[in-house]
């Protein structure tokens, strides 16, 4: 038993160490009002990690909601959430908000 | 009308059953009769004490929340009808025996006559307060009271009068028959109290998710008619059914016929029903017996709730007791916060050659740790709790989960720990990896590959063949709200089983 423990507990610091090291990420910010994301189109680096804050000004919540992306995020009314994404292929990522499906729609373009 | 008759005929008739069965394995006691009557009256008395507390809540939520108050009595009274389903047809068997030992027990003094009356009493009330809910339940679902009272008083007549028939042997007729009649009846008429349940929900502004009325069938038989509205009654018809209205009759069709064709375990074309019964649900595959087969995502989503069916089946040519054995699991979860997530399971086994059991109760906890893409893996925690209601202990299992998105593909590994506790315990510590990549093609087709591996006790670990290990295609998706996840696990090692089918099933919402 002590020499598996040894091993596992090994393991877990060697993973510990990888995923603890946050790398630092390009911020940008996309705005909700009137359940319409704003900027539309967002253009960010292609192949780094980014850092999205999503700031809600509507009074209701709202889910920033990506399949391409693999992201979803449900945002309160008037507050902000970070959402992680990349790094990104070149292309266009289409996201929409889950909630207000017509008007809420937007694409990351990475470059 | 009919499905008060229908009611009230069969709580009447198993109260009489009970009483005759009662009164028989009591013959030649002194006094029993006192204590049997002082039971039914108890119980009696019992049912009007419900009948009287429904009434004031009923007075109190006139106007503020007389949906959620017709909404609460239907639910409570489909269950209290379903478990008594289900209970009757466990334990019918057992009821004369048990009976007779009970009056056994009071003739050699071991209990008094007031167990006696005790348990005619709980009998009595448990039929008579079903009766008092589903009759506000029914009015609150707009019969016509009149109607409602006819058809009681028929079912009472009709229920005591076979009833006392039988005990005096005047007649013979198969009470088994009857039984079965009036329970698949029964389930029906539970299906549509729930469905009817729900739309008072609706009415109520606390439902408002699937509310797009699906068809509308009033060309062909009108709610309003007389034949309308029986039917409504009877088996929950709806002119204008709203989808969860139909997701919640079947569901409550579903787990009724499964768990009654389970109990029902005597031969192989009862499992073969509850399978076709089952197809509603989902794709019926018999499982292994050991843990049904899910690599986990780390992740956790605020106010979802998450209806889950995991169902796997195996066979193999070396080990008779895996081979066509199954294993099913229903669970229900909730996303409290943004990073816990509890669900609680129920699950179901059979392995060759023996009969249906219901194994277990589990509680599970998952926590997300991270946020998604924030650092190179994506990190999160399991901890489940396992209360075995068969042979053996209890279990614990931890899991890390671990994920990692690589452009199009999505990678899992769970690192799994586990171990009994309490009575019956073996003194070890058992592990395994289990292993998940997809390729994310599109949102209802992502096809992908599951690697499981079983190392046994870890401190002794064996060969190879003595471990668990098996490997396989899977297929995952979600379309609309449901989510799926189904392949075949091939066993590697001689341990696994040769070949494994698992099918899991979820279904989601949003609060």
């Amino acid at each position: 038993m002590h020499k598996t423990a040894k091993i596992l507990a090994a393991a877990i610091f060697f993973l510990a160490l990888t995923t603890l090291q946050a790398m630092a990420a390009q911020e940008y910010t996309i705005t909700i009002k009137d359940h319409k994301f704003s900027p539309e189109t967002l253009q960010i680096p292609a192949g780094e990690k980014v850092k999205l804050t999503i700031v809600n000004n509507d009074p209701s919540p709202e889910e920033f909601e990506s399949y391409e992306l693999n992201r979803e995020k449900i945002i309160g009314g008037n507050s902000k959430g970070v959402v992680f994404i990349g790094p990104l292929e070149p292309g266009s990522y289409p996201y929409f908000g889950e909630f207000n499906m017509d008007t809420a729609k937007g694409t990351i373009v990475a470059k | 009308m009919l499905s008060s008759a229908i009611v009230v005929f069969r709580e009447v008739f198993e109260i009489v059953l009970i009483v005759g069965i009662v009164l028989a394995a009591t013959r030649g006691m002194p006094g029993r009769g006192c204590a049997i009557a002082l039971g039914f009256g108890g119980g009696i008395a019992g049912s009007a004490l419900v009948a009287l507390f429904t009434e004031s809540i009923s007075a109190m939520a006139e106007g503020v929340g007389q949906e959620i108050f017709n909404a609460g009595v239907l639910f409570t009274a489909a269950g209290f009808i379903g478990w008594t389903i289900l209970w009757m047809k466990r334990h019918a068997r057992e009821m004369k025996g048990q009976f007779a030992r009970l009056g056994q027990d009071v003739a050699n003094g071991k209990i008094s006559y007031l167990v006696l009356s005790a348990v005619i009493a709980l009998a009595v009330l448990r039929e008579g307060s079903e009766i008092v809910l589903f009759t506000y339940g029914m009015l609150a679902a707009g019969q016509s009271p009149a109607l409602l009272l006819t058809g009681s008083a028929t079912g009472l007549v009709a229920g005591a009068g076979i009833g006392m028939l039988l005990y005096l042997g005047l007649i013979r007729l198969s009470v088994r028959v009857f039984m079965q009649v009036t329970s698949w009846m029964l389930v029906l008429l539970v299906a549509g109290m729930m469905s009817q349940g729900i739309g008072f929900l609706v009415a109520a502004g606390i439902f408002e998710k699937f509310t797009n009325v699906v068809w509308d069938s009033s060309w062909l038989l009108s709610e309003q008619g007389i034949v309308g509205q029986s039917l409504g009654t009877l088996i929950g018809y709806t002119a204008r059914p709203m989808a969860i209205q139909i997701f919640v009759y079947l569901l409550t069709l579903g787990t009724l016929v499964m768990f009654m064709k389970l109990i029902d375990y005597k031969s192989l074309s009862a499992m073969r029903a509850s399978a076709a019964a089952l197809a509603i649900l989902a794709l019926l595959f018999p499982t292994q017996a050991q843990a049904t087969k899910k690599v986990y995502s780390p992740y956790v989503e605020k106010g979802e709730l998450e209806l889950e069916w995991r169902g796997g089946l195996t066979h193999d040519d070396d080990d008779d007791e895996a081979d066509g054995a199954w294993e099913q699991k229903l669970g229900i979860g909730y996303g409290f916060t943004e990073r816990l997530f509890l669900e609680v399971y129920g699950e179901v086994e059979k392995e060759n050659e023996e009969s249906a059991e219901f194994t277990a109760a589990e509680l599970e906890a998952k926590v997300q740790l991270t946020d998604p893409g924030e650092y190179w893996l994506d990190v999160g925690l399991l901890g489940e709790y396992k209360y075995n209601t068969a042979d053996g202990a209890d279990k614990i299992e931890g899991q890390l989960l671990l994920a990692k998105d690589v452009g199009s593909f999505m990678h899992l590994a769970n690192l799994v720990l586990e171990r009994e506790v309490g009575d019956d315990s073996e003194d070890e510590t058992e592990g395994g990896i289990s292993w998940s990549s997809r390729y994310r093609y599109n949102e209802a087709f992502e096809p992908g590959l599951e690697i499981y591996s079983e190392f046994g006790e870890l401190s002794d670990m064996g060969e190879f063949d003595d471990q668990g290990h098996s490997l396989g295609p899977v297929v995952y998706g979600k379309v609309g709200s449901f989510k799926y996840d189904v392949g075949y696990l091939i066993g590697l090692s001689d341990s696994a089983p040769d070949g494994t089918f698992k099918a899991i099933l979820e279904y989601e919402w949003h609060f």
